[in-house]
Parts: C-alpha cells; structure tokens; sequence
C-alpha cells in the first residue's frame, strides 16, 4: 500500500517537472513561428515599398502587402510600425510588429509584441539622366 | 528479508524515470528549437542575400566612364556612359555604321568616310569595354553587396550575424531576356536605304532586339537588353544559369555589357555556416530613342549663269539668291557688215523673289520629292518622329535673306540631349549651336539625286542692246551628299541652279 502511494507521489513529481516544459515548448514554437512569420511580413512590406516612388505611396504599398500577408493563428494583429524611405541612401527600411497570444500564458505574460525590420534597396525609381 | 532489498531498490524509481524522461524530453525540444530557429535562420540569410544582390542590380547603374569624343552627346547629364545609356552609344555607332555601308553601296564612300565609321566602332567598343570592365570588378560589386548586407542581421544565427559575399564563389555575369526589348526605340524610316534592325513591339513603340547581334559595315553591334515597365528584380537561379556569359555565350557579340548578376553569399559571424545564392537582373528604368543627337543636314544654293552669243560661251557669273540685273556681255565686238558691240544683260535670281526656304527649294518644276527623303532620312537620325510635313512646316518658316547656305539642326532643352527640337538658320545669321562646326563638311561623295525641268525665258529673262534673238534657259541639279554623322554632318543637299542666256547678233 505505502509502495503504490510512493509511485504515485513520484509520477506526480515526475509531471510536475514535465508538464511545464512541455507547455513552455508551446510557447517558445508559437514565439519562434511568429518571429519567423514576422520577419517575412517585415520583408514583403520593405520590397513593396521599395517598388513605389514616394514616402507616401511606399507606405501605402507597406499596408496592402501587410494585409495580403499570410499571419500564423497564434497572431493577434500584425502591423506597419515605420516605413523609412530613404532616396539618399536608396534603401527602404520596414518595421512591423506582430502582438502575439502566448497559447500557455506565463504569470503576468500573456501577449508579446515581436518586432522585425527589414531593409532592402529602392528600385521604384529610375537611374539618373 | 528479500522483500525488503526488492522494496528498497525499487524506490524512487519512478522519480527517476521522469528525470530521465524530462532530459530526454527537453534535449528534443533543444534540438527542435535549434531546428526552428536554423530554418528561420536560412531564412534570413537567404533574404539578406536577395537584398543584397538587388542591391548591387539597382547600384549598377552608378558605374559609368568617361565618353570618347565622337559620343560626347551621347554622355548623360553628368557626362558619363552608364550601364543606362550604352545603348546609345551602340546605337549611334550603329548609324554612322550604317550610313557608311550605304554610302558604299551607293558609291559615295570615302576613305575617310570608311575610316570615320571605323573610328565609331572602335569608340563604342572602347566605352563598352571600359564598362564591362567596371561592372564586373569584384571589389565594386562587394562593395556595393556589403553597403546593404551590413544592414541585414541574421539574428536567429547569433548576436552580429550578417552576410557577406563568398570568397569561394566569384560573381557570374549573364544575359538575361536575350531577344527581348533593349532601351533603344526606333523606327524603320530613321535607317538608311539597305540597314535593318530586328525590333520587339512595346506599348506604342518598337525596340531594338537586345543580345540579337546586328550586322552593319560588317561590324556586329550588341544591344543590352532592358524590358520597358521593369525594375531591376531577382530571378530565379536555373533562369540565370541558363543565360550566363560562360555557359551561354552570345554569338558574334564582342565583350557583350551583363544584365544580370549572381553571388553567393555566406553568413559571418554565427555559430552555422549558412549560404545562400542570389540572382538578380538590372534595369536602368530610362528609354532613349536611337539617334545621332548633335548632328545637322545643310541645305545650299549655287547659282550660276553662263552667257552665250551665237551659241558661243562667252563669260560665267554667278549670281546671289535674290533679283539681281547682271551684264554678262559687255562689248561684245559685232562683226562687218553691221559692226559695232552687243550688249547683253539678264534679270536673274528671280526664282528666289519673296522666297522662303520651303519655295526656293521648290522654284523650278522637277520632281523634289526624292531630295527631300534623302534629307528627311537624315534629321530622322537626330529625332525618329520628324515628319516631311514638319519639314516642310520649318522650311516654311525659315526666310531666304539672300542666304547661300542653311543648316537643319537640333537645340535641346535636356542635358541628357533627348528632347530634340529641329531648327533651321542660315550662314547670314550666325547663331549656330557650339558643337556645330560649318567647316566640316561632308565625309561623302556627291551624286545627283534629281533634275529640275528646263524652263524658257522664266523665272530669269535676259536683254540684249541691239537687235536680235534672245532668251534664257533655267535649269537645276540637284546633288546630295551624304555624310556619316562622325563629324556631326549628315549630309549636304546642293541646288544648282543654272541659268543660260542666249543673245545672237541679229542680220
């Protein structure tokens, strides 16, 4: 009797330890794919906006391919944080962020914000004359 | 007593076996977050790595050299040839090329037009060469590779991961869309008499065929293509490898000017060596039409008058391009029986009476038609969509003032030299534009190109003091010369006009 409530009381202690790190991988795959996918928004957004000719017309360009973007399920919403359209520099820079719901919340830690840049060159404008 | 030992190597067992199960457990999810996070990781190397290479296709275009003389106007607004307006540069050698084979055929060649279309090539080839030389400096394109690499971290790979080129792989150079459209539009009525040029429809406008070598004076020429509506993009690496200068070489195309790159690039600075290759093409987004920018066709009158009596040459004047009274026969002895002197004078110039350029040209009946395809031609060389009812519009407008010679030139507003407006103005009035120089001529033979009819006793009339038979015979020849472009003369169109006055002694 005393040996089946000792084997108990181990497998309790046993799942005690495992249970929690298994939730936890949920939470760091979730993280992980979102950054993942977050990053790939962050690039769409950068290459649309480098296609335009304008600040105005990269930002908006930003927007649609955010709203075309394919978002994992864990994503509470996703989007165009900045848009630095830069002619001297000739580059694009892109910022998105991503709010997140944590499928096993952590005390106090329930939704992350994930944020990712993205640079890449402005070809929407000709060469010089 | 056996019970008890049983007992006691039995307890804690389970405790063990989930410690054993949680290292377990946890090692998987180590090795699935390492996996997850060097996929994502690839990921973004492989982006860094198309920004990278998109980089260097849009930084291309920066490249540029200094032109040889002959393509000055050819040169953008900073002077330079870039990857933008080679094509131009092609494209104006082609023309002289051109011009000359057909003034071969025509037998109006020179050797010095032969040599000037030489000298062309030899020019663009010097340009190209120079061009590819810098497109295809490693340094540079690293260069240009490392100005957005260094902005792209691979973060999943480790603190500071970026991407840099491989030192093991070199850069690959292709030809991509060969057949496909160039920068260069052009019309079939800017070409000289026997030249073709193979071109693809695009919107309203044809262009040259690029990486479709064309032959002219037996010269190849070779354009680069740039699709019109492109920006420079990435493509996909078998699209590249199938176009790519070593295992695609294009036939009869001398150091031919690359679209296309491809690198290899490799993550620094993190714990897994990752690398990714990138493709990506070139597109200057600039459309020039082909033309010789500073160029001009001159147009000049000679007028001469040959005095007769008795059907005897007796003096040749020349005479200017308004009424004018000449006495081309002054004392001229009148042999016995009736003795004395024949004085014979002629109103000439006449065909030139309130004349503008449009109607001196036109002053005798003949067909002129021809004469003014061949200048036509010509101006179409400096701007495609210049019609005959244009020419007839400036030649309109353009007053005689007694001028010999007029010159059809372009003025430009643009520095790049593409916006050309065809202006007319004689050697009377001395406002020519600094690149053009009326000393140099022609570097081609004359030939006749039309006839005007014979026409008794008008526009011009003659007088004699005693009495007798009289009158005039007004003809012209019209001559063209054509010219390659080199030394910015197209060619000249000569009228020669020739008025014969006939006097006789009378019984």
């Amino acid at each position: 009797m005393r040996r089946k409530g000792q084997s108990l009381v181990e497998s309790l202690v046993g799942l005690m330890i495992l249970i929690p790190i298994g939730l936890a991988a949920f939470d760091v795959v979730t993280m992980v794919s979102c950054y993942h996918a977050n990053e790939q928004v962050a690039d769409s957004c950068a290459r649309a906006a480098a296609t335009r000719a304008d600040q105005g017309a990269a930002v908006k360009a930003a927007e649609d391919a955010v709203e075309h973007s394919q978002i994992p399920g864990a994503a509470l919403s996703v989007g165009v944080q900045s848009i630095e359209y830069n002619l001297g520099t000739g580059m694009v820079t892109a910022v998105t962020t991503m709010q997140i719901k944590l499928p096993v919340p952590l005390p106090y830690v329930s939704q992350m914000t994930i944020k990712s840049t993205a640079v890449v060159p402005i070809v929407g404008t000709p060469a010089p004359q | 007593m056996k019970t008890t030992k049983q007992n006691r190597s039995e307890r804690g067992i389970s405790l063990i076996l989930s410690c054993v199960c949680a290292a377990l457990f946890i090692a998987l999810i180590y090795i699935a977050f390492h996996y997850s996070t060097l996929t994502a990781g690839s990921q973004q190397v492989r982006n860094a790595v198309d920004a990278a290479t998109l980089n260097v296709s849009k930084r291309v275009v920066d490249l540029g050299t200094p032109p040889q003389p002959i393509f000055k106007d050819c040169a953008d607004s900073s002077g330079s040839i870039r990857l933008t307006n080679i094509n131009r540069v092609w494209g104006k050698a082609y023309l002289i090329n051109a011009n000359v084979e057909a003034m071969e055929r025509d037998s109006q060649s020179t050797p010095l037009s032969t040599q000037n279309a030489d000298q062309a090539y030899m020019q663009a080839q010097a340009i190209n060469d120079s061009l590819v030389q810098q497109l295809k400096s490693r340094t540079i394109l690293d260069e240009y590779f490392k100005q957005l690499a260094e902005k792209r971290t691979a973060g999943l790979l480790g603190q500071g991961a970026t991407v840099s080129t491989s030192q093991s792989n070199s850069w690959s150079f292709g030809m991509i869309d060969r057949g496909c459209e160039s920068n260069l539009s052009f019309d079939t009525k800017q070409l000289p008499g026997y030249a073709t040029l193979p071109g693809v429809g695009s919107g309203s406008k044809t262009y040259i065929q690029g990486y479709s070598p064309v032959t002219a004076h037996k010269r190849s020429f070779c354009f680069t293509s740039f699709r019109p509506n492109e920006m420079p993009h990435l493509i996909s690496d078998p699209y590249f490898d199938k176009n790519e200068e070593t295992k695609n070489a294009i036939a009869n195309a001398v150091n031919p000017i690359p679209n296309a790159f491809k690198v290899t690039g490799v993550a620094t600075n993190s714990k897994t060596p990752l690398s990714a290759a990138a493709s990506a093409v070139a597109n200057p987004q600039r459309q020039y039409t082909l033309a010789i920018p500073h160029a001009y066709v001159a147009i000049q009158f000679t007028n001469r008058a040959k005095w007769y009596v008795e059907g005897k040459k007796v003096n040749e004047t020349s005479y200017g391009a308004k009424p004018e009274e000449q006495w081309g026969v002054r004392n001229y002895p009148i042999p016995p029986p009736k003795g004395g002197t024949l004085n014979g004078y002629a109103s000439l110039g006449n065909e030139y009476a309130k004349a503008n350029l449009w109607q001196a040209i036109n002053a005798l009946p003949g067909d002129h038609t021809q004469p003014l395809k061949k200048v036509l031609q010509r101006i179409q060389e400096i701007k495609a969509d210049f019609s005959m009812s244009d020419l007839q519009q400036i030649l309109e407008k353009q007053q005689f003032q007694n001028a010999g010679k007029f010159y059809i030139y372009p003025t430009y507003k643009t520095c790049d030299l593409t916006d050309p407006q065809i202006k007319v103005t004689s050697d009377k009035e001395l406002n020519l534009p600094a690149w053009l120089d009326p000393t140099k001529g022609t570097d081609g033979l004359e030939a006749v190109v039309a006839t005007e009819e014979m026409q008794k006793d008008e526009p011009n009339y003659n007088w004699q003091s005693t009495k007798g038979e009289h009158h005039t015979e007004v003809s012209g020849t019209i001559k063209w010369a054509p010219g390659s472009g080199v030394n910015t003369c197209l060619g000249e169109l000569r009228l020669d006009r020739l008025t014969e006055c006939y006097f006789s002694i009378g019984q």
